[in-house]
């Protein structure tokens, strides 16, 4: 075994000020503890429901601005030309801290504003989308009793089309509640909504986009396409060499492109009216058509009713139709998916 | 089912639950830092991750089969912008349209652009879990008829969902665009309503000892032991006039007298009863000894002490609803469902998409997470 080198003896007092180490002496980042062992997880865990939980559960938000989880206390905006501090240290006796805090809040702007809220904090892509209120309901129905489309009141209200016409198939059922003298949840609803980002019902409510076109699977692969230079290359165009619909038909509500149209070529508004009522007897009478045809084709043979089928009869031929008799039925078969994959 | 125990506080993970563990293990929830690990690492990591907060309760192989790498994406269109312009001036130049404001590669300008065009990109890999979002029991949970997953796979398996008025006690049936689903209101107000002590727990002192006394008083009379059940219940609530009207404010008054009836008298008079009947009380029905902590003082109740109760209105939560524990920092529908809560039905409108700088699954990860996982099952690695 070698001597041990003895340290060296002619600097035993270091300098405090001047530091001779060559590595590096900033802070190191804290380490990730997640998957260590830690005695403090439920000591953590009852410090959280008693310092930061309350400030979390809030389960009647004040002027109805709704709280989402934040990992900081988040400082709400305060009305224009006032100052927090200002406002804390010149307040009123008998007034704390926190209410003169809270006087200066701009709630109203806030309402207005209405901001983006992201319940996720790491998560900024996710955002919590109002809904409906109820009033904004009943104005639907109200529309909807009034003989309009679901596409017209779909325009007017800025509400998509299928969001519309469930609104109306569920105020169709709250209607039967009514009638049979079930209770309904109202303080449920109520309490709910003001948890929640809230779309009031005004005469021009901007809910969410009504023109929103899929993207359609086919037009994420580039294609290639050789156009002469001096061709001017449009949407048809466009349409034709991936072979779609152009966007102008695919998106819904296409009829706004005309009525655009025809806002900037300055065509008076009794025109447009009209342009457009006769728009939507034709649409109607082609809807109409179609389900006649339906029904006559459904309706084609005997229906026989029972408790719980419909049968609708039609003539055939033995062998050429169906199963054939003595086959049994696979849905009751190992390894066959039972679950049903539509209910009408 | 895969695991029960999902709310570990040693190794936490989001989950998709109201649970105040679940609220604390997403409040302190970090992404895992991906230095030093390799792609597939990275991508492992990723999918471990998501998996435990999407779908946790099935299996891998399960999960794999709905996997598609298709993700639903839509972009908003301006009608005035089209009525204006037919689509040429897009293609125009050489062949990427006529940029008014080009981008300058290292300038504060372009950097800024790039930013924004970032923040207004589709993010297509937050809808991996999409086609989740179609399960009976997701929806359920996402149209806040339950407080987790779970207890809304298990509201369907029990029979408790209606898919267009059909019960349908599949969890795993993937919901069509314009299925309505509806679960009974009583139970879903139970669900994500605040949790009701157990009514023992609720009585005061007071109101403990004067029911122990009025059962025990009704026992004695062995002729008419039942006319306290079927008749009135003044008698129960003996001493209390304004705990005539529920078990609430039955409580309420409770603790008020508490304070100002004497207890020697109550004690002399339950030492009294309990001569009398406590063997009757003993041998008739097996009794519950419960305890409570201020005074250890013991209560012999018979098993069917609740029948002598006012019954608790069952109307009156529709009227007191109150919601639970967390409820607000879940509080939000995502734009594919309409709900209404008076009647607890809710409509699928379509499958969930993405939008510019949005997407409409709800998520706790961030892309980059999310785009990892993503890959991991496009099943290249």
């Amino acid at each position: 075994m070698p001597p041990r080198l003895r340290p060296p003896t002619h600097n035993v007092l270091p300098s405090p000020s001047t530091s001779t180490r060559t590595f590096s002496t900033t802070t190191p980042l804290p380490r990730r503890t997640r998957f260590q062992k830690t005695e403090g997880t439920r000591n953590g865990f009852i410090d959280f429901m008693s310092k930061t939980a309350p400030r979390l559960n809030v389960p009647s938000p004040k002027h109805n601005i709704p709280v989402y989880l934040s990992l900081t206390p988040r400082s709400l905006p305060t009305k224009p030309g006032t100052n927090a501090k200002k406002a804390i240290s010149s307040r009123a006796p008998g007034v704390s801290r926190k209410q003169a805090r809270e006087e200066i809040i701009d709630w109203e702007g806030i309402k207005e504003r209405g901001g983006r809220y992201t319940p996720f904090p790491l998560n900024q892509m996710f955002h919590a989308h109002p809904v409906i209120s109820t009033e904004f309901r009943e104005e639907i129905v109200l529309r909807m009793k009034a003989e309009r489309s679901v596409r017209r009141i779909s325009a007017e209200l800025n509400c998509e089309m299928e969001r519309v016409a469930a609104v109306i198939r569920l105020m169709e059922v709250e209607r039967r509640w009514v009638e049979q003298n079930r209770p309904l949840c109202t303080e449920m609803q109520s309490r709910i909504h003001s948890m929640m980002p809230l779309t009031p019902y005004t005469p021009f409510p901007r809910h969410e986009s009504i023109t929103d076109l899929p993207i359609h699977p086919s037009t994420n692969n580039q294609l290639f396409l050789s156009v002469p230079e001096s061709m001017s290359f449009t949407r048809q165009h466009a349409s034709e060499a991936l072979g779609l619909l152009p966007a102008d038909v695919r998106m819904p509500h296409s009829e706004l492109i005309e009525v655009e149209r025809m806002k900037q070529a300055g065509v008076s508004i009794e025109d447009m009216v009209k342009v457009e009522s006769e728009r939507e007897e034709r649409e109607m009478k082609e809807i109409k058509e179609k389900r006649e045809r339906r029904e006559r084709r459904e309706g084609a043979g005997k229906v026989v009713e029972t408790e719980r089928f419909r049968f609708r009869l039609k003539p055939a031929s033995a062998g050429s139709v169906g199963h054939r008799y003595g086959v049994p039925a696979e849905d009751r078969k190992r390894g066959v998916v039972k679950i049903p994959t539509r209910v009408v | 089912m895969a695991r029960t125990k999902i709310f570990a506080l040693k190794r936490p993970y989001p989950r998709q639950s109201w649970n105040k563990h679940a609220v604390y293990n997403l409040f302190r929830y970090r992404q895992p830092t991906t230095a030093n690990r390799t792609f597939f690492q990275q991508k492992f990591r990723a999918k471990q991750e998501t998996r435990r907060f999407h779908g946790e309760y099935l299996t891998e192989r399960k999960w794999n089969s709905m996997f598609r790498h298709t993700l639903r994406g839509v972009v908003s269109m301006d009608p005035a912008s089209m009525a204006r312009d037919d689509g040429s001036s897009a293609v125009s130049g050489r062949g990427s349209g006529n940029d008014a404001l080009p981008v300058r590669l290292g300038g504060r300008f372009g950097r800024e652009r790039e930013r924004e065009r970032d923040g207004r990109a589709i993010p297509f890999a937050q809808m991996t879990f999409a086609p989740l979002e179609r399960r009976l029991d997701t929806a359920v949970y996402r149209a806040l008829f339950a407080s987790s997953v779970r207890q809304a796979r298990m509201m369907c398996l029990h029979g408790k969902v209606m898919v267009n008025g059909v019960k349908m006690p599949h969890a795993g049936y993937m919901l069509n665009p314009g299925d309505m689903f509806s679960v009974d209101p009583l139970l879903v107000m139970r669900a994500i309503g605040e949790q009701s002590r157990s009514l023992f727990k609720r009585l005061s002192t007071q109101a403990k000892t004067d029911l122990q006394k009025a059962i025990e008083e009704a026992q004695s009379k062995t002729k008419s032991s039942t006319y306290l059940k079927a008749s009135n219940t003044k008698k129960v609530l003996a001493g209390n006039a304004d705990a005539e009207v529920d078990t609430d404010t039955f409580t309420a008054a409770g603790v008020k007298t508490a304070s100002s009836s004497s207890p020697s008298e109550t004690d002399g008079g339950e030492a009294a009863a309990d001569n009398k009947t406590g063997k009757v009380a003993t041998t008739e029905s097996s009794p519950e000894t419960l305890e409570t902590e201020t005074e250890t003082k013991k209560f012999y109740l018979p098993s069917d002490w609740r029948s002598y109760l006012p019954k608790h209105p069952r109307w009156k939560i529709y009227d007191e609803w109150k919601p639970k524990r967390f409820m607000n920092l879940f509080a939000f529908i995502p734009r594919y469902l309409e709900v209404n809560h008076h009647i607890c039905h809710a409509v699928y409108l379509r499958h969930p998409v993405a939008r510019s700088g949005d997407a409409e699954v709800p998520n706790p990860f961030n892309n980059e997470m999310m785009q990892l996982a993503y890959n991991w099952y496009l099943r290249r690695r």
